[in-house]
């Protein structure tokens, strides 16, 4: 009986010998870019969007040519917005695939879950959508940090959040209504920091669920306690609904919140009822009157047939996030990882891309390329995003 | 009081919407001992399939509802062919719970490549308006949802109770053996059974759609929340579905208003725990003494 | 013997050499390690699922509790500064460890309890609940854990040795090896066989002496500490540790896991396991239709290999087996062939075997037994017929503690056994057989007689687990008895045959032998004879002879009238549950209250 087992465990580890060997990477002419993101399941709008983006900008770097005469070949893989698959997937891009950079992810947890595996092994990674990732914090324990984003992050995001309640609209009493994901909560901790700051404690601080449909209860112990606003922090569909209760109980009340309240599925599930919800926003669609932000919707449009970009700030800066990467690349002259680094950290040339102008995106201490002054506010008004009437 | 009366009506309608879907589970475990693990992503398509054809295509509701019955049938009858009838073959106990996941995988997967991963508005044909009285808001589809999922626990049950075919499942859920020897085609009773559950959760799948909006996800934690509403009242009784629902419905709404919204689901999980230490089949299930 | 195993001990070995072969650590570590620890997972959920037959969808609670336990006790402040969690112990890991699986088993031990009076989907919808609970409980309490925005982990090291990347592996490894060593032990002593019997019938297990609770409690903690070890391990893969990993949908996955790899099987939790981490990344080239592709090959295997990866790989073996087989067969008869089979420890002094007082049963407003008085001499074999309803098998129900009396009072060799617990009585002496056969199917004749000696293994749980010497010897004498007893009835030739597979006449000598091997005082023959042929009845009658002459009371119940007055010492006759008559064979023959009851009722001829 005993054999069995063992004879079992060793078949099992001939066989896994095999596989691996077989799978032995192969050193190609182009250049190796891993892209990972949620492209199946419940944040898969934003992952498809990011990586349409960058599909967009890759086959047009292809198309004229690529970088250093090299062409961009890219890596996809779907993490389903699972923590563990990130792990698993960030080990394959850097070490079977080895891939010279990796831009994503969208979810929060899968990035912090996945980041070190970049630092590890020094490869830059481009951070594109996912706002609540450890990128700066990461200094502290890593000095030599290969991770950048190019994505409005929690405290941007918050500072202005919390600024246009306060300061711009002179709300009093602000209510915070979170999604119960890594995303949400952190929005969460850094508005309420937001706030402390200017001495203000939040009326109530409510939670939801995604798939949440029934917002009854949070809603009514905001207004209960008060507030004359809603700070919100959490995607699409969930917003909607929180737009649509507030509808049922006939509260009227402000919403501010992420960026996801520009996502397609949140202002086509509101309806009339996402009227007036404002957020940070570092690419308007419909304010577009940059040139290459222009060139790049229309290509979009054109690419993929779609009227709108489900998400077009997860498009826009995944697109950006290529780009960049490109640029770096270039001036590096090789896809070494640290001299990768040391370019994007040293941007010699600046770059105008569709989400704003960069002049240096990144230095050796701020790995964020997105500060407030790239950032605007944007309003929901009759289906579509516009920006704010001065 | 307006709060009060407006989270009840919340919980109850979301209640309902429980357990239209948890009915599902019910009519096919009377049959089979079996059940389909993706229930979920059979309201799911019910409610796409809805969406195309009456917000994106137009075409009457009526010709909608009677196309979502067609596809509810029809995917019932390829989950049957595929995945119930090999499984109950197979001596295995699992082999169910893996066909149908399987099932539920390849579908939620279908519809996310060949449709869309976004989630979309779906008009009530009732208007959107809430009805408003003393300050206290229904969607005309909430009190829609209330009265179909009676309509059908009574349907259900007095079809169960008096028709042929009706006893004839009885007959069958209560043993097999004899039910057969009587002359009673089992196969095709848990055939029937199991187009029944999936034409309902199609169906199931418009009506709830208004509130939740049409997505390849939108059914996920609601089989999953609807298969601890179907336990809760006994798995073969409709009306324990009903109580059943309501049960984590309004808990769910009162947890989130009075205690914390991050506990929200708890309490219902903590009562489906009790409920069964204390009666191990259910609020209405029957605990049947074996022979030996 | 000896040679083979030291081939397969260097065997085992080999693994911790592929860090030099394959100098890649996403083979090593983001493959291999997962798939290590996945398995031991799924091994875990093998134990719930497979040995004791309840579906669990809560195992990424246990998993959890093991992970969070870890990780909150080894996170250091420098990487969680911007977090909630006010409390850092600063644990190494090996002492975190045992703490997280102590924990976990203890979370085990709390589900076992619902466990005990609920099965399939009621089970199922509360492991889901649990694992719910676990989730909601860790991703709100912030102050420990963090909430939803997780703990990031330091690389292990152990001893001051980096043990991140590929050098996880030697770290894990050798715990992969001992959980399996242990859980193939335990699912291959008297521990497992308790376990099956309560899957396939309560009833006939507590009759062997096996406590439903004890056994299932213990599988429940077991599992769980399993899954609490996985799960330390887990949050050292990626050294991060949130809550939304520990969802439903992780639950679920791993049943699929356990499903295609097969239950029951050591190979199946580690086959299962690598389709869980391998697959995704195979099908990646698919890419979006990577999942229609995933759904699709779960069906096939369903479709081809009912019983999952390992269930075909066994399917192959076995055609090799039936060889193998026939020379264990004939090691054993000669084993057995030392074995004395009844032994009068057993056989208490002049006492009646059993007194029954008054004894009084109702349904509802049915009396089935109404003040019933009768006793058993020692060494007899006693009579009890009836029509149809009579009551004589809930008697033997109330004999055997299956339903509690609602009157009167019943002794063993003069004292009192109300109260008693079934799987107590068993222990007492009381062994019986059913009228709808109660085996353990999937087991084979051989195994069915070890169970019925479930009382006769003395081995403690942990040399259970390790196969310590006395676990060994325990194991190989009970075999040889159980060998012995399946000669004794006749059916030495089907002992390595399935029980599902045996004719009918053979399950029920089968019963009898399993009854037998406990080592009774009393036996209850339910109907032995009921559907056999007269050839077969007539090998009972020889049977229940010699069981009688080596000391053993017997109560038979039978409908076959010839049988019950050719072997009985004396009959006792009811009818609606009261007894009408009581007396050698010929004196029930010839009372007529007997003649009237039967006539009306019953055609059964006397002669």
């Amino acid at each position: 009986m005993k054999k069995n087992v063992l004879a079992k465990l060793m078949g099992v580890a001939l066989i896994i010998v095999t596989v691996a060997t077989s799978f032995r990477p192969s050193a190609g002419d182009p250049i190796k870019v891993g892209v990972y993101g949620p492209f199946s399941g419940g944040s898969a709008p934003m992952g498809l969007s990011m990586r349409n983006g960058v599909r967009l900008a890759v086959s047009e770097i292809n198309a004229a040519g690529g970088v250093m005469g090299r062409k961009i070949e890219l890596v996809e893989r779907d993490d389903e917005a699972k923590n563990e698959r990130g792990g698993q997937i960030m080990q394959e891009l850097l070490f079977k695939e080895e891939v010279s950079a990796i831009l994503g992810p969208i979810n929060t947890g899968v990035a912090d879950a996945s980041t070190k595996y970049s630092n590890e092994k020094k490869v830059p990674q481009i951070i594109n959508v996912a706002a609540g990732a450890k990128v700066n914090d990461l200094f502290a324990t890593t000095p030599d940090n290969y991770i950048f984003r190019i994505a409005a992050n929690d405290y941007v995001q918050s500072e202005m959040i919390v600024r246009e309640a306060l300061q711009k609209r002179k709300f009093k009493k602000p209510a915070l209504l979170c999604d119960d994901t890594n995303y949400g909560q952190g929005g969460r901790a850094k508005m309420e920091a937001a706030l402390a700051k200017r001495k203000i404690t939040p009326t109530s601080v409510g939670k939801f669920k995604l798939k949440d449909t029934d917002m009854t209860a949070q809603l009514q112990e905001a207004k209960a306690a008060g507030a004359d606003v809603l700070l919100v922090y959490g995607i699409g569909p969930e917003l909607a609904a929180i737009a649509n209760n507030l509808e049922k109980i006939g509260w009227k009340v402000p919403m501010i919140g992420g960026w996801t309240l520009s996502m397609s599925n949140f202002i086509n599930n509101a309806g009339k009822n996402g009227n007036g919800a404002t957020m940070p926003q570092t690419f308007i669609e419909n304010g577009v009157v940059n040139g290459k932000a222009a060139k790049f919707l229309a290509a979009y449009k054109a690419t993929y047939k779609e009227k709108n970009i489900p998400v077009a700030v997860a498009a826009a800066q995944g697109y950006d996030s290529v780009y960049l990467l490109k640029m770096a690349i270039e001036q590096a002259g090789s896809t070494d990882g640290p001299k990768v680094k040391a370019a994007l950290e040293n941007f010699k040339k600046g770059y105008t891309g569709v989400t704003g102008t960069y002049k240096k995106p990144f230095s050796a201490t701020d790995h964020e390329a997105i500060h407030e002054t790239n950032v605007m506010m944007g309003v929901v008004k009759d289906g579509i995003v516009v920006p704010p009437i001065k | 009081m307006e709060q009060f009366i407006q989270l009840l009506i919340g919980g109850i309608a979301q209640g309902m919407i429980y357990a239209l879907v948890a009915f599902g589970y019910n009519i096919t475990f009377s049959t089979s001992r079996s059940f389909n693990f993706s229930h979920g992503n059979f309201l799911m398509l019910g409610g796409v399939v809805g969406l195309i054809l009456y917000i994106n295509n137009q075409i009457p509701f009526l010709a909608m509802v009677l196309a979502v019955v067609l596809v509810g049938l029809l995917m019932g009858l390829i989950l049957y062919k595929t995945s119930i009838e090999p499984s109950l073959k197979s001596k295995s106990n699992y082999a169910w719970i893996l066909a149908t996941l399987a099932f539920g995988i390849i579908l939620k997967n279908m519809v996310e490549v060949f449709w869309s991963t976004d989630d979309f508005r779906f008009d009530s044909p009732l208007g959107n308006a809430p009805i408003r009285v003393m300050d206290v808001g229904v969607l005309p589809q909430e009190i829609l949802i209330i009265v179909v999922a009676l309509c059908i626990v009574v349907a259900v049950e007095s079809f169960k109770k008096y028709t042929i075919f009706g006893k004839a499942i009885v007959a069958v859920s209560e043993d097999k053996n004899t039910a057969s020897l009587m002359g009673i085609n089992q196969q095709f009773v848990i055939l029937f059974s199991f187009l029944l559950s999936s034409v309902i959760a199609c169906l199931a799948g418009i009506l709830v759609a208004p509130i939740t909006m049409v997505g390849a996800t939108m059914g996920t934690v609601l089989g999953v929340k609807a298969y601890a509403v179907s336990i809760i009242g006994g798995l073969e009784s409709g009306y324990g579905v009903l109580l059943g629902g309501l049960i984590i419905g309004l808990s769910e709404a009162f947890t989130a208003r009075y205690i914390s919204t991050g506990y929200k689901d708890a309490p219902g999980f903590l009562i489906l725990i009790l409920v069964l230490l204390f009666l191990p089949s259910g609020i209405f299930g029957k605990t049947v003494i074996k022979k030996v | 013997m000896k040679t083979k195993k030291i081939i397969y001990g260097i065997l085992l070995l080999i693994p911790l050499c592929l860090p030099q072969v394959i100098d890649n650590q996403y083979y090593i570590q983001g493959v291999f390690c997962r798939i290590i620890i996945y398995a031991m997972l799924v091994a875990s959920l093998d134990l719930i699922v497979g040995y004791i037959g309840d579906v669990s969808i809560g195992h990424a609670g246990f998993f959890a509790i093991g992970a969070y336990t870890v990780g909150i006790l080894t996170a250091t402040q420098d990487l969680n500064s911007d977090s909630t969690m006010s409390w850092f112990p600063h644990l190494s890991f090996f002492s975190a460890l045992p703490i997280g699986i102590l924990l976990t088993a203890i979370a085990g031990f709390v589900l076992g309890f619902p466990a005990l009076r609920l099965s399939g989907p009621y089970l199922a919808v509360v492991t889901i609940a649990y694992g719910m609970l676990i989730y909601t409980f860790i991703n709100e309490q912030e102050a420990f854990t963090n909430g939803t925005k997780g703990i990031s982990l330091e690389p292990l090291q152990v001893f001051g040795i980096k043990c991140s990347g590929s050098n996880f592996l030697y770290v894990v490894y050798p715990f992969l090896v001992l959980v399996m060593f242990v859980v193939r032990n335990l699912t291959k002593s008297y521990w497992g066989r308790a376990f099956e019997a309560i899957k396939y019938s309560e009833v006939a297990a507590s009759m062997c002496g096996i406590s439903k609770s004890y056994y299932k409690i213990w599988a429940f903690v077991i599992s769980a500490g399993i899954a609490g070890l996985a799960g330390g391990f887990f949050s050292q893969l990626d050294a991060y540790v949130a809550p939304n990993t520990f969802s439903y949908n992780f639950s679920v996955e791993f049943l699929i896991a356990l499903i295609v790899g097969g239950v029951q099987s050591i190979l199946g939790n580690i086959l299962g396991a690598s389709v869980m981490v391998i697959f995704p990344d195979l099908f990646s080239n698919f890419n979006d239709y990577r999942l229609i592709i995933f759904g699709l090959s779960l069906l096939m295997v369903l479709f081809f290999m009912p019983k999952g990866l390992a269930g075909f790989v066994n399917l192959v073996k076995k055609r090799f087996a039936t060889k193998q087989d026939s020379h264990h067969a004939e090691a054993l008869s000669k084993k057995a062939a030392e074995v004395v089979l009844f032994d009068y420890t057993n056989a208490k002094e002049n006492h009646t075997a059993v007194q029954i007082t008054d004894l009084t049963m109702r349904f509802g407003g049915l009396v089935a037994v109404n003040e019933l008085n009768m006793s058993i001499k020692k060494g007899t074999v006693h009579g009890l017929i009836g029509p149809n309803g009579s009551g004589k098998s809930t008697t033997v129900n109330l004999l055997t503690g299956i339903y509690a009396p609602a009157g009167g009072a019943v002794s063993l060799f003069g004292q009192s056994i109300a109260g008693q617990s079934t799987y107590k009585r068993a222990k007492l002496g009381i062994a019986r057989t059913f009228q709808n056969l109660q085996l353990f199917s999937d087991m084979t004749a051989l195994q069915n007689v070890m169970v019925g000696m479930h009382n006769s293994f003395q081995a403690n749980l942990a040399a259970v687990c390790f196969n310590l010497p006395n676990a060994q010897r325990e194991e190989k004498r009970a075999e040889a008895r159980a060998f012995a007893w399946l000669q004794f009835v006749g059916l030495q030739e089907s002992a390595f045959t399935e029980a599902k597979n045996l004719s009918y006449g053979q399950a029920r000598l089968l019963e009898i032998a399993r009854a037998l091997a406990s080592n009774p005082a009393l036996l209850l023959l339910d109907e032995p004879a009921a559907g056999l042929t007269a050839g077969e009845i007539e090998k009972i009658n020889v049977l229940i002879r010699k069981i009688k002459d080596s000391g053993v009371s017997v109560l038979l119940i039978e409908h076959h009238m010839d049988m019950v007055m050719a072997v009985s010492d004396e009959v006792t006759v009811l009818d609606f549950g009261k007894k009408i008559a009581e007396g050698t064979p010929a004196q029930i023959q010839n009372n007529p209250a007997v003649i009237t009851a039967y006539l009306g009722t019953h055609e059964t001829s006397f002669h």
